[in-house]
């Protein structure tokens, strides 16, 4: 009986002391969930993964305006490629925006006078050795200010070395597109989004 | 609205304003630089060297304009910054 009563008090202590510590404490403000890197980054410079024509990439001090916009389509895998103009110096150039375990985006420029081929392991443009990273063929659709455009298959073949990128692109029967690129950091771009 | 959102939506706003200066200062640029290309002209009106002058005027005034729109988007991301950490504090 005596074992009892003590079970009994030392419950209702410790009943009172949760009440009191719960009335002593502020009610909790409901937290927003946290952002992930990659949300934090988009909230900050603007989402490179929604870039869209008629937004404005800045990048190294250069204002370049989206034109056109590729979306590649892999076995559902997709990634982006922008058509990019710097009004002012007159430069074109292309954003790859890729996102597989992590964001990649390139600068690419179209490479010309050159008769490079895909195909060995290893190749050599400018000095630069580079190797091959992937290949294969997706479905693309191009969109623009005015609408989407035109949209078909193309077959690609990518080499690296280090930041250095060398891309082939072969849009139905004609020849192989030549793009010597450079990978940039996210946090090297700011989206200013058209209204 | 909290401090925070309404911190996000004025930045929203400012990234907006810089999309439409980019290209007005672009299309300025080009305007000046078609009259010019008119004015050179021999037969050229004597009043369109005037008038490309103004348009590199404004494109001017709008790269002033630009400069001062990033600037505040830097306080503004920076201000958002502040606010998500004090908002994270609790």
């Amino acid at each position: 009986m005596e074992a009892l009563v003590i079970v009994v008090v030392v419950l209702l202590a410790g009943g009172a002391a949760v009440a009191l510590a719960r009335r002593g404490r502020q009610p909790e403000r409901e937290r927003p969930p946290a952002l992930t890197p990659a949300a934090e980054q988009a909230a900050l410079h603007g989402d490179v993964r929604r870039i869209r024509p008629g937004d404005v990439v800045n990048h190294d001090g250069t204002d370049y305006i989206v034109e056109r916009t590729m979306t590649f389509d892999e076995g559902g895998f997709t990634w982006q490629e922008h058509f990019l103009t710097d009004q002012v110096a007159g430069r074109r150039t292309w954003l790859s925006v890729e996102d597989d375990d992590g964001l990649e985006l390139a600068f690419y420029e179209r490479v010309t006078g050159v008769t490079l081929e895909p195909g060995p392991g290893t190749l050599t443009h400018d000095g630069v050795t580079y190797e091959r990273d992937e290949q294969g063929r997706a479905s693309f659709r191009t969109d623009t200010l005015d609408g989407p455009g035109e949209s078909g298959q193309v077959e690609y073949a990518d080499y690296a070395a280090g930041d250095r990128l060398l891309a082939f692109e072969r849009y139905g029967q004609g020849g192989w597109e030549v793009s010597a690129g450079t990978v940039v950091s996210q946090h090297a771009i700011e989206v200013y989004p058209r209204s | 609205m909290s401090a925070l959102e309404a911190a996000l939506l004025e930045e929203t706003a400012l990234r907006s304003r810089l999309n439409a200066l980019v290209r007005e200062h672009a299309d300025a640029l080009k305007e000046a630089e078609r009259v010019q290309v008119q004015a050179s002209r021999p037969d050229a009106d004597p009043d369109l060297t005037a008038t490309a002058g103004r348009w590199s005027a404004v494109a001017a005034r709008l790269a002033a304009e630009l400069d001062e729109h990033r600037a505040k988007l830097r306080e503004q991301q920076a201000l958002v910054e502040r606010l998500k950490v004090e908002d994270a504090g609790g």
